[in-house]
């Protein structure tokens, strides 16, 4: 009897905690994801292994950007730009669709301020994409950089948009948003989740600018936001690089996101090289590689996560080239 | 299929808006589709060119019909802009027919804007860039409602066409009707409609809107066969049915005299052009043996001169001469008899073997087809037509306006560009090449009046613009060359002349009369040859030609020899052989120098003997650097007066008496030399339409010559240096040699041993210099 006594309170303290989790959990995620940036949607053996191999379990799919439409064929205020071409083997389709899939739109801050011309087709549009290649989703990202001046805009247009997005899925969708380092010190938008962008967080047009997609120091600022955010945050990690590209002015040229060839460069500074002029009217004189290494990216995920806990982890972005530059261990300690 | 069948709804759909009154596209006659070669331009004229022309038509009927009460745009509003049809309408169109109270009419529009308003929200969607295409069953709870919505709205059936009393609206309600059916998908009732009441359409676009839509309908209904018969009909050439030698195999065995085979036969030889399925011709030709067996064709030349096209298509060109000549003796049509002619010389144009024989084999059907163009061209200056419409006519474009078969012009192109101009400059004859381009440009240039006032120098941008409506003004810069013949990339004698004209241009230049001599073919050819090229052309010229072919190709061609004197002076001074531009130059009338492009820019402004920059320099207030430029110039601006000054300073450098005079000659060639060769005087040496090397902005004639040329100024200028030893003079000098080291980013002075003195000046002047270049 007096061990009855004893178990009916952990029972009721078991229950009530599962109460409480499932309460939490109420928006579940799964813990390994990464985004899929890019506009033609191809996985090379490399991507599709990376998948299996790191269990990824949620994919943030770009599907197109939203931009003021400049093509005066057409009547739209704003159009979408950039559409990811998923016209695919469906082998490839498959490899997502297995796993969850969230549909992202970036959206530009000019085109935000005319929200109310594409909220209806917008959803729409989504809802289009995905019968047409039977993507089932439950969730969708929102991506902008707002500021201030254009938060208001944000945030009627994200409250507005759930209830397009009902209509065309008839059912709910969930939305989340990206959060940027400088948008921390703001009130959340309304959302049910905010994936905290871990990186751009330099000038890249910055001839004196070391790093632009990680620097540590950049992030310190925006850590005493973190504690009291009033919405659950996934973390995404950069594991992208680039060259950015200076003239002889050391005046900013261009991102370039493919290799140089090593023989067209010599070294300058840490991470600065002198391209060899190949052409003439050659504008490109001065490049810096950025890559982050993983010491610094376990370094902001701990500072961030020494904030607010743990938190799921998001990769940015699908690219061979760019990952495999990481080794396992170091994409597991990104993970984990 | 479904693919298939939702593309031709959509551009059906797309193409009815704004209401559905408006329809879809109308398209000439089939026979004037009738080409082999067509690859190029095989795309959506069907769509694109001939929607104004059923807009026109059915403005047209109404406006009849109201017996021309109203005016035309009242008609036109009501037609396609009024989106209801209320009893207080304003619309006058619509208020005639109440005040008439004609009901039949009335209830006819009624019917239409209602639909018209039920079916605008799904074509909006599909209008917007936010469309995306999506599969036919998974259209969204809205758009389904809409889809009913239009088959609940529309009450139009086949009773609406038996009780109207007016025989021309009833004919509209068939096509009303066809059309709800297969906007409906449903392709049964659609067709039943138009095999009941079709045979009363009368030919006219409505006729061809409903062709279209029973097409469709039997499209959807898997009758392939059925449906290229009567996409033939309308000459649809949209859909992948004609790149089937199955389907041309059961259209055969049902009529193997359809009219429709014209035209599916060249669809297939121009699928096969550009999308070249050995498969596929293999089956044709297996097709073609077996009518040919058969013999029941009556045009039986039509499948012999296919199989022609498709073994020249697949290089053979002696083998496709040999069936061509099998396919001549066959009956065949006299379209098909004309085709044959035009393939017989396009093959002959580009055959290796014939040696001198080479013209004498293309004369006949070469002449025969240039005097068939000058009477296109007559006809179409009968037209009236845009400025450019006309210009892309002549370019070979199919024209809403013209039942012509301009084709033939595309024939000219190939035979010239493909053929003719390849050969001869293979076997080192480009002065040949010359005169055929000649002959292209001469036959094909505009029409008449607007060619009179080109060379009567009156034709001005601003006219230009004028006949073009709103084109933008760049085309008639040059540039539009290239927008019309970006295929004939053989044709060129250098790389250059596929690059674009220099694009420094000011707002001043847009009010310069045109000459359009220098532009399109035979300006940037000649402009880039070698002057031989051109003086054995010009002996050609003047010879009057040699054989039947040369003499009929220069009487086609442009022969004012101002032109060509003009020219190859211009390149003697390239080269910097004054003497010998001068006996060219002073055969040149002014009267032709004030017609040309670069007349502005031959003036004293641009006195070749002053030093612009050191002009530039003192209105900065740095330094007086004053010199008087050869005063001549100023007299009588001119490339003739330009080569005897520069022969005159040349002999002076030699000749003179005092070593002062003869530095101050060479200094003037020097700067002479420079400023036509490299500075502000560049019209001494080019013209407007020269082609020019966009990342150095010198003329690419230039180009193998820079160094020659530079090495010339610094020479003349060593030579004034050491002839007379004055500072000032010395500075000057010096800044010409910064003026190209500069260019090369290397400091003068590295080169030179001067007197510490003289150092010293000059490197303050050139730290000036630097410092204002920088500025």
């Amino acid at each position: 009897m007096k061990r009855k006594r004893w178990i009916t309170p952990i029972v009721i303290i078991a229950v009530l905690m599962t109460m409480a989790g499932c309460n939490k959990n109420e928006y579940q995620l799964p813990h390994n994801s990464i985004y899929y940036w890019r506009t033609n949607f191809n996985l090379g053996n490399y991507e599709k292994d990376f998948l299996e191999h790191h269990n990824i379990e949620r994919v943030y799919l770009r599907f197109f950007d939203v931009d003021i439409n400049e093509n005066n064929n057409f009547s739209d205020k704003c159009a979408p730009v950039a559409s990811v071409n998923l016209n695919t083997s469906k082998n490839n389709l498959n490899c997502i669709k297995r796993r969850n899939v969230v549909p992202v739109v970036f959206i530009t801050t000019e085109a935000i301020r005319e929200y109310r011309t594409f909220i209806d087709d917008l959803a729409h549009r989504l809802f289009a994409m995905c019968s047409k290649h039977e993507i089932v989703i439950d969730e969708v990202q929102f991506d902008c950089d707002w500021t201030s001046s254009t938060r208001n805009d944000y945030y009627m247009f994200l409250k507005e948009e759930r209830n397009a997005l009902k209509k065309y899925f008839e059912k709910d969708i969930m939305l989340s948003s990206t959060i940027r380092l400088h948008q921390l010190a703001q009130t959340p938008p309304d959302v049910d989740r905010g994936v905290l962008m871990c990186y751009n967080t330099g000038n890249f047009k910055e001839f004196t600018t070391h790093n632009s997609i990680l620097d540590i120091e950049d992030i310190k600022p925006y850590l005493k936001y973190l504690k009291s955010y009033e919405l659950p945050l996934t973390l995404a990690l950069p594991t992208y690089s680039w060259y950015v590209e200076f003239d002889e002015n050391r005046d900013f040229v261009k991102l370039n996101r493919t290799d140089y060839d090593d023989r067209e460069l010599k070294i300058i500074g840490d991470n600065v090289y002198e391209v060899e002029q190949t052409f003439q009217g050659q504008k490109t004189k001065y490049v810096r590689y950025e890559q982050v290494s993983s010491e610094t990216i376990l370094q902001a995920k701990r500072l961030i996560e020494g904030e607010c806990g743990s938190l799921p982890i998001v990769l940015y972005h699908l690219d061979s080239t760019k990952l495999s530059k990481y080794t396992e261990y170091e994409i597991n300690s990104f993970f984990n | 299929m479904k693919s298939i069948v939702f593309s031709i709804s959509l551009l059906i759909v797309v193409g009815c808006v704004p209401t559905f009154a408006c329809g879809i596209d109308y398209v000439v006659e089939p026979k004037n589709h009738w080409l082999f070669f067509t690859g190029y331009y095989a795309y959506n004229e069907w769509q694109t060119n001939l929607n104004k022309i059923f807009r026109e038509e059915n403005i047209a009927f109404w406006h009849d019909y109201v017996g021309k009460s109203v005016s035309r745009e009242e008609v036109e509003d009501a037609l396609y802009r009024e989106n209801f049809l209320c009893e207080n309408t304003y619309n006058e169109f619509f208020r005639y027919l109440i005040n008439k109270h004609d009901t039949v009419a009335l209830k006819y529009w009624k019917s239409i804007k209602s639909n018209d308003s039920a079916t605008y929200e799904k074509v909006h969607w599909k209008q917007s860039l936010w469309y995306y295409p999506d599969t036919n069953n998974t259209t969204t709870p809205d758009r389904q409602r809409i889809d009913l919505s239009i088959i609940e709205v529309i009450k139009l059936d086949a009773e609406c066409i038996d009780k109207c009393p007016d025989p021309n609206i009833r004919n509209r309600y068939v096509l009303q009707v066809m059309r709800k059916y297969f906007y409906t998908g449903d392709n049964k009732k659609c067709i039943e409609i138009w095999e009941k009441y079709g045979e009363n359409v009368p030919q006219s676009a409505l006729r061809t809107q409903c062709l279209n839509y029973y097409g469709g309908a039997l499209l959807g209904s898997d009758r392939k066969a059925d449906a290229a018969i009567v996409y033939a009909e309308i000459g649809y050439r949209d859909v992948d049915l004609h790149y089937d030698p199955n389907i041309l195999r059961e259209i055969y065995k049902k009529q193997p005299n359809c009219d429709g085979f014209e035209f599916l036969v060249q669809q297939f030889v121009n699928q096969y052009f550009d999308f070249p399925l050995p498969e596929r011709a293999k089956d044709f030709n297996v097709l073609v043996d077996e009518i040919i067996k058969d013999g029941k064709s009556e045009n039986p030349a039509l499948w012999k001169s296919a199989q022609a096209a498709i073994t020249y298509i697949n290089n053979n060109t002696p083998k496709a001469i040999q069936l061509l000549s099998q396919a001549e003796k066959m009956r065949g049509s006299d379209i098909v008899k004309e085709n044959i002619r035009m393939m017989r010389l396009i093959f002959n144009s580009v055959r290796t073997d014939n040696g001198r024989l080479y013209e004498e084999t293309m004369y006949s059907d070469f002449k025969w087809l240039v005097e068939n163009i000058k009477k296109d061209i007559e006809e179409l200056d009968t037209i009236p037509m845009g400025y450019y419409e006309k210009y892309s006519a002549l370019s070979g474009e199919n024209s809403s306006r013209s039942n012509l078969p301009l084709h033939r012009m595309k024939v000219l192109r190939r035979v010239i560009f493909l053929g003719v101009v390849p050969h001869f400059q293979h076997t080192g004859m480009d002065y040949k090449s010359i005169a055929y381009l000649n002959l292209y440009d001469e036959v094909t240039f505009w029409d008449k009046q607007t060619r009179k006032y080109a060379r009567d120098g009156k034709l001005t941008i601003d006219t230009a613009y004028c006949y073009a409506g709103n084109c933008h003004p760049a085309i008639y810069r040059g540039t539009y060359l290239f927008y019309a013949y970006d295929w004939d990339d053989k044709a060129a004698f250098r790389e250059s002349y596929r690059e674009f004209p220099r694009k420094e241009y000011d707002t001043h230049s847009y009010s310069l009369k045109w000459n359009y001599d220098y532009g399109r073919h035979l300006f940037p050819c000649i402009d880039t040859a070698k002057i031989e090229t051109v003086l054995q052309y010009v002996d050609l010229l003047r010879s009057g030609g040699r054989t039947p072919m040369e003499k009929y190709v220069i009487k086609n061609s442009y022969c004012d020899l101002n032109y060509f004197y003009d020219l190859i002076g211009t390149k003697y001074i390239r080269e910097g052989k004054y003497g010998t531009a001068i006996s060219y130059l002073q055969q040149v009338s002014k009267e032709f120098l004030a017609t040309q492009n670069i007349k502005e820019y031959i003036c004293k402004k641009r006195n070749p003997f002053a030093e612009e920059w050191i002009t530039n320099k003192t209105q900065c207030g740095k330094y007086d650097l004053t010199f008087d430029p050869v005063a001549e110039y100023d007299m009588n601006p001119g490339k003739l007066e330009f080569c005897r000054i520069m022969k005159r300073l040349e002999s002076n450098c030699n000749t003179a008496k005092t070593a002062k005079e003869k530095a101050n000659s060479a200094y003037a060639y020097a700067i002479g030399l420079y400023q036509s060769m490299f500075g502000y005087s560049w019209a001494l040496t080019g013209y407007y339409n020269s082609y020019w090397n966009g990342d150095t902005g010198d003329p690419r004639y230039m180009d193998n010559d820079k160094l020659k040329h530079r090495k010339k100024v610094d020479d003349y200028i060593d030579i004034a240096m050491k002839n007379y030893d004055e500072n000032l003079f010395w500075l000057k000098c010096m800044i010409i040699h910064s003026e190209f080291s500069i260019k090369l980013k290397i400091l003068p002075y590295f080169y030179y041993d001067f007197a510490p003195e003289i150092q010293a000046a000059f490197c303050d002047c050139a730290s000036d210099y630097a410092d204002n270049i920088e500025n």
